[in-house]
């Protein structure tokens, strides 16, 4: 089985058993505060970085934050913040 | 919270340029770099802010992301610390001020006593005080445990003490101990007259009388014995047995009392234009630093008047900071006269006082008064006509 069907597997089981994805199965976790701060909790890393739009790795998708002014406000190893005007997000 | 650790542990702020930054972000965050304020100058260029202890790694993981790097500042109590580097005298004051601040929020300056009912707090201060604990004791360095011993043997009338130091105020706790009961005297006793008299009325609840009303007696005659004897039935007046009781009663009479008094016609007076002179004294921790000269030998012949301004809380809490101000009237030596209006009626008052002091619960029915005044003094008598309970308890010998 890929990883990536493994993954998907983990998802739907912990859907199943109302367990949380992001425990069980690794997901991200990711949290919008209104339309000026996204928190990321799980990351892979920053696939690329702009002022209008940064793309980060959570593994199985990929995070597209688009906006204006975006900033890198703080990352470490697991999670990343990254303030500015948010206009949008899509998972890849 | 976190803020105020980045600031402790400092700051520095690189500026980072290279083709793939976002590269240079996750070598760091897999390095276990904290990075945070990034600030995107332009295209391929960034500032970011990390902890000053990770600056060396971070230009190591920056050329391994084909970055370069260039610190543009730093922050934080390390760089404060060395800006200081070359101002000894502000690291000094700094030092000091931070000791002094560290020494003084442990030096009790406030205590208070609690738990006290018929025991004085002044008179558990002064003990305390004696003992070596009070306000400027250094509050980490007092034996609680021994301090209560000590007090508890030297204050007999305390059960429990305990002394609550936190940060400048000590409270100390006590219990009284329970008062010893009263025993009652049941000793074998006679009542006798303590005040010569004519009696009025007798009451006596044990005991045999030996007066009657109407009859006269003396300072020291029995008036009720403590002895009781038991006669036979015959009529023979044949005493079979006696018995010694404790006499109780009260005997009113009309006594005749006289009590003088004298006061000398002439004294030392203040001199309302004598110097005066004023001194100013600063208390810190209970210590008093004067700042006059020596003042004993004003002592003897001044009037001596001190003011105390102590430094209190919001709460009226007292604190050992306080300024004394001390002000001294000069007396005259040239003896003035007295008043003597003014002489006679403070010997009436005094007179009446104690008359109404011997009488106790009796009544003052009648006085005369008598002034004299002789080789300078005044002398006033007063003669009293009085009704009172006359009778006082003499224990009889075994």
């Amino acid at each position: 089985m890929g990883e990536r069907r493994w993954g998907q597997f983990l998802e739907r089981t912990a859907e199943t058993f109302d367990l949380p994805a992001d425990v069980v199965a690794g997901a991200p976790r990711m949290e919008l505060v209104g339309s000026r701060e996204f928190w990321m909790e799980g990351h892979r890393g920053i696939l690329s970085y702009g002022e209008e739009e940064i793309h980060i790795s959570g593994g199985r998708l990929v995070v597209c934050v688009r906006g204006s002014g975006l900033e890198l406000r703080s990352m470490n190893a697991n999670t990343l913040c990254i303030s500015g005007d948010i206009s949008g997000l899509t998972l890849e | 919270m976190r803020r105020a650790i980045n600031w402790l542990r400092g700051t520095v702020t690189l500026e980072v340029w290279g083709p793939f930054l976002e590269r240079f972000f996750n070598i760091c965050a897999a390095a276990g770099l904290g990075l945070w304020d990034v600030e995107t100058q332009e295209e391929h260029r960034a500032r970011v802010t990390l902890a000053l202890w990770d600056l060396r790694r971070a230009g190591k993981l920056a050329e391994k992301a084909g970055c370069e790097t260039k610190e543009v500042g730093r922050g934080g109590l390390p760089a404060l610390i060395l800006s200081c580097r070359r101002r000894y005298g502000m690291a000094a004051g700094l030092i000091a001020l931070t000791l002094l601040f560290g020494v003084l929020s442990r030096v009790v300056l406030v205590v208070e006593v609690e738990g006290n009912e018929t025991v004085s707090t002044w008179e558990i201060l002064a003990q305390l005080q004696s003992e070596g604990f009070g306000v400027g004791s250094y509050g980490p360095g007092v034996d609680v445990r021994a301090l209560s011993n000590r007090m508890l043997m030297e204050m007999e009338e305390l059960s429990l003490l305990t002394v609550n130091i936190s940060g400048i105020r000590a409270t100390v706790i006590v219990r009284e101990a329970d008062p010893v009961p009263e025993v009652a005297d049941e000793r074998a006793a006679d009542l006798a007259a303590a005040q010569d008299g004519v009696i009025v009325r007798l009451d006596v609840t044990e005991g045999r009388t030996v007066v009657e009303e109407g009859q006269a007696v003396l300072a020291g005659e029995v008036l009720v014995s403590g002895l009781l004897t038991h006669e036979l039935g015959d009529g023979s007046g044949t005493v079979w047995a006696t018995q010694q009781v404790r006499a109780a009663g009260e005997v009113w009479a009309l006594t005749r009392r006289t009590l003088s008094a004298a006061t000398p016609l002439e004294a030392l007076v203040l001199d309302e234009n004598g110097a005066v002179t004023e001194g100013w004294a600063v208390e810190i921790l209970g210590n008093r630093l004067n700042f006059y000269g020596n003042s004993s030998n004003l002592d003897e012949r001044c009037d001596k008047i001190t003011m105390q301004y102590p430094l209190t809380l919001s709460d009226g809490t007292a604190l050992p900071f306080g300024v004394w101000k001390t002000t001294w009237q000069s007396w005259s030596d040239e003896p003035g006269a007295i008043d003597p209006d003014w002489a006679e009626g403070l010997l009436r008052e005094s007179l009446t006082e104690r008359l109404e002091a011997l009488v106790g619960e009796g009544e003052v029915l009648s006085t005369q008064w008598e002034v004299t005044a002789t080789d300078g003094a005044m002398t006033v008598t007063l003669t009293a006509q009085c009704l009172e309970n006359i009778a006082r308890t003499v224990v009889l010998e075994e």
